[in-house]
Formats: structure tokens, sequence, C-alpha cells
């Protein structure tokens, strides 16, 4: 049970909310690099609004409206690395500096004193990353799924019209996999099942020592929002996929999922995929346990707890621990900003950088897994 | 750059505000004449609903929820130049009293007791128009294109998803022109142009003087909604079409716009038409500049400069003069408002009543504008 106000402390994210901050000290996922192009579109991450296109020399991410006259610059034209909004044609580099401001007299500094807020970016294994906290920035985590590029990878993009911390307290959620996923994860549904969880310097492994089962199942927390899992493989005989999943809020009411998943094949391939979910819409699945497609299983929890859920009124038991440590580590990361400290898992360190897959590299079901 | 207090004072409309105050001192079209007839329709002004419909002596306006029950009455039928509700039957006249409530014993005089608010419409030039403040109401403005009684007039219902002042603005800032609509307007496009404003009794003439274009163009901000511009012709070689184009705040985040055109023509007409619209869809135009059709590039900034602009973010330079202006005399409305006295331009001497425009009649472009349906 949380009080209102850590309710609010934990699921706010817009800038000057201390959650907000938090989150700022880490890079996200903006986009993917095959959907970024020279034609500009609208983002909005951690409650605000940012243009987000590719430029001669790479991504650009910057605040979305003109200092002008806050026209968004999504229905600007890209120049080179520039971009030129269609109001009255004011043009800024990629810094945000603003270069030409076509109606103001000839020789008028007025330009010079323009500067939009423009944000690091860089590229990997096909996403884009963006970074909107104070300098220093810190290092890019380097998970395996995102630079392997030795098979096929699988970049899925959705929205999930949830808070982000419903999404991210799923992770340690073990409980739920033998019911709310009973139907799809064989191994575990309806056995006793032992939770664990295990301090990582990325956050935590939750692990499960399931009744008549003699490998000890290992799934990834990292700090503070991302997983690393093992689901069937995506077609009879391929190997199972080692996934990655990025909760990016996008403000406190949505969320933007990030997946990758990869697996070992002789040819190497891309695919970058979306679903277009909506919310209260769930793919049916009538010989599943609850009628919804596993697909749409953790969706369908995460939003029908409520926009935010309601934790004043929750009721946590000992098989909730995970929740409670996860927790724990939010409050450890909004101390240690207050404290002007790294959060958890803020890695300056290149030699910490690269981190191997650690999760069982067993999936919890039999069979190949239907992805649409 | 606006304080927060003053974005909000500029903006907001509903009854009570101090702006809904001052734009409840002039007269705004609420209808086109084609189209009000006597199947009652629902319109919403300055953030109040309003019942409007043509009765057998002429248009009506009243509060659009029956006083018994709150039922729509834009469910209810036109009877004489009455309404009656649709629930109980309750019949009010176009002064708004109700005359009948069948289920009342007889000889209750209940019904006296009951008024609906109604307001002073009249039509002139194909819109209705409606007062909704104070007595004695001012006059009408008669525009030259109101009134006038030859050629082709066509008008244009149009909604836009943003907050009145983002459009009104728009207007005086004419350094626009030669960038969202730099494809269209060709004579102005790319060029290197001085901006002035001109002080007049109706408003502003927005003045502009292009490098290697001999005539000053000129075009007029008729306060407080209004401005009167001229257009490219519809048909290569024809006469460019004059226009008058209102705007009437609906609510904080939405308009109607009444656009009036008008060129000179043997043959006497007058058509009315809408363009359905969405907020964030716009006409797609690939030869464009900015790959928005011109008919859809002055509601695509409005309403993505956010639904109300943030002007307490905003940057505005030497070429913004005229919207300085402008805000200037919204400040002086407010003052003589809440001074008790008439704010700017409101007319009460006949003589003034007809208002006449010297502005350029020729567009900005030598190119017929594809208005698609629009005449």
């Amino acid at each position: 049970m949380l009080s209102r106000e850590e309710n609010d402390l934990f699921t706010r994210v817009s800038p000057g909310t201390r959650m907000g901050e938090v989150l700022r000290r880490y890079w996200h996922p903006v986009g993917v690099s095959e959907w970024v192009t020279a034609k500009p579109q609208r983002l909005r991450l951690l409650g605000e609004d940012f243009v987000l296109y590719r430029g001669a020399s790479g991504p650009v991410l910057m605040q979305l409206r003109c200092a002008h006259r806050s026209l968004a610059l999504d229905y600007g034209r890209v120049e080179g690395d520039c971009i030129r909004c269609p109001y009255h044609g004011w043009l800024y580099d990629k810094t945000g500096q603003c270069l030409e401001q076509p109606a103001e007299p000839e020789g008028s500094g007025f330009k010079d004193k323009i500067r939009l807020n423009a944000y690091r970016v860089q590229e990997v294994g096909g996403l884009v990353f963006g970074y909107l906290g104070p300098d220093p920035a810190p290092l890019l985590p380097l998970y395996d799924t995102l630079t392997f590029d030795n098979g096929t990878k699988i970049i899925q993009r959705d929205t999930i019209e949830a808070n982000w911390f419903q999404l991210v307290e799923n992770i340690p959620d073990l409980a739920h996999l033998p019911w709310l996923h009973g139907g799809s994860f064989h191994i575990v549904s309806g056995k006793k099942i032992t939770y664990h969880w295990e301090r990582r310097d990325y956050g935590f492994d939750n692990v499960m020592l399931i009744d008549a089962v003699s490998d000890i199942h290992r799934s990834s927390y990292c700090f503070p929002y991302t997983n690393r899992f093992t689901v069937r493989p995506e077609k009879p005989g391929a190997d199972p996929q080692r996934t990655l999943l990025y909760r990016v809020p996008i403000d406190d009411g949505s969320t933007a999922l990030y997946m990758v998943r990869t697996y070992n094949s002789a040819e190497s391939s891309l695919r970058v995929q979306t679903r277009g979910w909506k919310r209260d819409d769930y793919q049916t699945d009538p010989t599943g346990w609850w009628g919804i497609h596993p697909n749409d299983q953790d969706r369908m929890a995460v939003e029908q707890q409520g926009l935010i859920a309601d934790r004043p009124n929750e009721h946590l038991g000992a098989s909730d621990a995970g929740i409670i440590q996860m927790r724990q580590m939010m409050r450890q990361a909004l101390a240690a900003i207050a404290d002007g400290r790294d959060p958890p898992f803020v890695i300056r360190d290149p030699e910490k950088q690269h981190l191997p897959y650690q999760a069982s590299l067993t999936s919890l079901s039999h069979g190949a897994r239907a992805f649409a | 750059m606006l304080s927060c207090e003053e974005n909000e004072l500029f903006t907001k409309v509903g009854p009570g505000t101090k702006m809904g105050e001052v734009l409840r001192r002039y007269w705004h079209p609420v209808g086109a004449s084609q189209w009000v007839g006597a199947k009652p329709q629902r319109v919403k002004v300055l953030d109040e609903e309003l019942l409007l419909y043509r009765g057998s002596s002429g248009p009506v306006l009243m509060q659009l929820r029956c006083a018994h029950r709150s039922l729509a009455l834009d469910h209810g039928r036109v009877e004489g130049d009455c309404i009656r509700c649709a629930y109980h039957g309750w019949l009010y006249d176009p002064t708004g009293q109700c005359l009948e409530q069948p289920a009342e014993p007889q000889g209750s005089s209940f019904k006296d007791k009951v008024r609906l608010r109604a307001y002073k419409v009249q039509e002139a030039g194909g819109l209705v128009f409606g007062y909704l403040g104070p007595e004695p109401a001012p006059l009408l403005p008669l525009y030259d294109l109101l009134t006038v009684e030859e050629g082709v007039k066509a008008v244009q219902v149009q909604t836009i998803h943003a907050n009145w002042f983002n459009h009104v603005e728009n207007i005086v800032d004419t350094s626009h022109l030669a960038w969202l609509h730099g494809g269209t307007f060709n004579m102005c496009g790319g060029k290197k142009i001085d901006y002035l404003w001109e002080k007049k009794p109706y408003g502003l003439d927005n003045v502009l003087l292009i490098d290697g274009v001999n005539d000053t163009h000129r075009s007029c901000y008729i306060y407080p909604t209004a401005n009167r511009f001229t257009i490219p012709p519809v048909a290569p070689g024809g006469e460019p079409v004059r226009s008058l184009l209102y705007r009437v705040p609906n609510d904080d985040a939405s308009t109607t716009l009444f656009f009036v055109r008008w060129y000179p023509s043997a043959k006497h007409e007058l058509r009315t038409m809408t363009r359905p619209t969405k907020l964030g869809e716009y006409q797609a135009d690939p030869t464009d500049w900015w790959g928005i059709h011109v008919n859809d590039q002055d509601r695509m900034v409005a309403e993505q400069q956010g639904v109300i602009a943030d002007r307490p973010h905003e940057h505005l330079g030497v070429s913004d003069e005229g919207l300085i202006q402008m805000r200037q005399m919204m400040r002086q409305s407010l003052a003589a408002v809440a001074a008790g006295r008439d704010p700017l331009f409101v007319i009460r001497d006949p003589a003034r009543q007809r208002i006449a425009f010297q502005l350029s009649e020729f567009a900005l472009s030598d190119r017929p504008r594809e208005l698609a349906g629009n005449f």
C-alpha cells in the first residue's frame, strides 16, 4: 500500500516532478531508426513534446514548438541538418540555434538570441535514443540484444494507455505468470513456485524455483524500466527469442513499448512492426484461460488497473516482495537525485557499458509462439 | 511575450470572462441565411449553447434548453414564430416567453413566470447576426461586401479547432504571407518586404511594400474579429475575389469562420457551402512548399500553435509589430468595458454604419486559385 503522495511521486514524470528528474538521467528510445526520416515527426516523452527528424548527418531531437509564435515544427521542412518553420520561415540548426528570420530587418541580431532546446541523440541497433537530462550524459547501456546483428531481429513499437509505473511493476510481479499467462506458460501453470529476487548492478534478477522443474528460471529487471527474458521460438525449430523490452513514459497516462527480439539464424534480417493497439480493445482467444490472446494479456492487466493504479487501496502479500524491492530502488533513485548523486544503473564507466544476457534461455511454454 | 494571466484574459470568452464581456458588445454571425430554416438548429457562440431557427417572421435566437427540464430545443418543433419543446409540449414565443404548459392545471399562471433568454437577431447579405450583450445594442456594421446587391457571392462556413485569438492574430501577422502561403502567393514568396500597419476607423490596415512590386499591398483588419482582403480569381483572367472573413468564437477551443467571397458579374447569385474539418487533418498538396493545400494552411497554423497558443514562450520581432498593435487595441477595449464605456469601434451613429475599405484589389498571386467547389 502506498500513500496517495507516494503514488503521485512514483507515477508523475513531467518536467519539474521528482520522478521526471530521475528518469531524465537515462537515455530513452525515442524512435525506430527505419521510421525516423527527413519528414519531421512529433513525439511526446516524459510529458514534453518534441520534433524528431533525420538530418543530413543523423537524427535530430528538439523542442516541438518554434520560439516565434509556437507553431509545431513537425509541419516544417528539413533542410540539410536544419529545420524550417512553415509559418514565417525561421530556420534552426540541429543545436536549436536560430539561423534565419526572413521577415526581420537585414542585419538584425534578434536571431542570434533565439535557441530552441535541442537534445543529445544516438542510434544503436535499430533504435534512436535521446537524452533529456543534465550534462554530462551517461553512457547508453549496450544490451547484447540491442547490439545483436548476427541473425533475426524484430523491433516492435507500440503505445499502451497506462502509466509507466504499472508496466514496470509487472516485471517483478512474477506471481502473475502462472495465472494471467497460465494458458500459454505450460511449465508454470498450476505449479507450486518459490519466488526470489536477486540484486544485480543493473537492477535485479527475477528467480523462480518451479516444483518438478530442475532448472531455476531467471529473467532480468534493468532499472528503471527495462527487462530481458526469453520467449518461445518464432517458428518451430528456431531458437528461442532473446527479448529486451523498454517501457518509455510518454506522459502520465501513456507509455511507449520498444520490444527487441533476436535469435540466431542463417541470414541476418531486421523487421520493424507495430500493432496499433487501442485501449480496451484486446485480441480474443477463446482457447486461452481468460479469453484474451497472450500478446494482449499484459497490456490488458496494466490498462485495466486504471490509468494510474489506485495503490493506496492495494494489498500486497509475500509473493509481491519483488514489487516492494523495485519500489525501494525507486526511493533510492529519488533520494540520490535529491542529494546530487547519480541514481542506480547510470553507467559512466565504458567497461560496464556492455551487458551480456543473464536470463534463462528457456521460455516458460512449449512449442512456437504465434506472434502476429 | 504575454504573461500566463494575460494569455488567459485574451483567450477565454465564456459568460463572465472579461474578454467574453468585450465580445458581447458586438454583433456576430451565427448562421448563414440560406441554412436557417424552420428546422431548429443548435449553435454555440461565446461558450453559450443557443437555438437558432427561422420563424414565420424571421430568424429567432434563444437559449438552447427548455426552462422546464432542460431538454435541448433543437429537438423541438417550430410553430409559426414559436418553438415547442418535444418533452412536455411547452411553447415559447420569439421573445422566449412561455405561452403553453399543457400538463399544468387550467388557469395556472406558472407559464407567465417562465421566460427563456432570447437574443436580438438581424439578417444582412446572406448572414444571420446575433447580439448577446447588454442593451442598447449597437448598429450592425454594414461592410461593402455585406450589402453588395449584384455579382456572385459565396458564403463558406467552416470550423477551426483552435482558440479565436490564434486566428485573429493571423490577420495582422502579415509576414506569414511570404512563407506559409509562399507557394501560392508567388508575388511575395521569398521576397524582401517591409511591413507597416496603419490605424483606421475600423481597425488597422496591413501594408506590404514588396521589393520589385510597384503597388503597395493593403488589406484590412476589422476590429475585433474580421478582415477584408483580396484573393486570386476563380478562373484565369477572371475578377479577383473580394473577401470578408468573420471569426466567431464557439468556445475557448473552437471557432467558426464565416467567409464571404464576392466578385463582380452580370449574373446575381448567392451560395452557401461548408468544408468539414478535423483537428490535425489537412488537405495535402504535393506541389506546395509545405505539402498542405493553401485552403488549409491558415487552419493548420492556428490549430498547430496549440489550441491556445503558448504566448508566455513566444518571441516577437520587429516584423510582428501588427500583433503588438492588435493586442494593444484589445487592452483598450477591456479597459473601456471595465470602465462602463463602449469598447473600440462600436457603432451607434447611423451615418457611420456603412463602411468602405481602401484595399488592394489585386491578390498576391497571379495564379488562379483552385477553390475546389467553392463557387
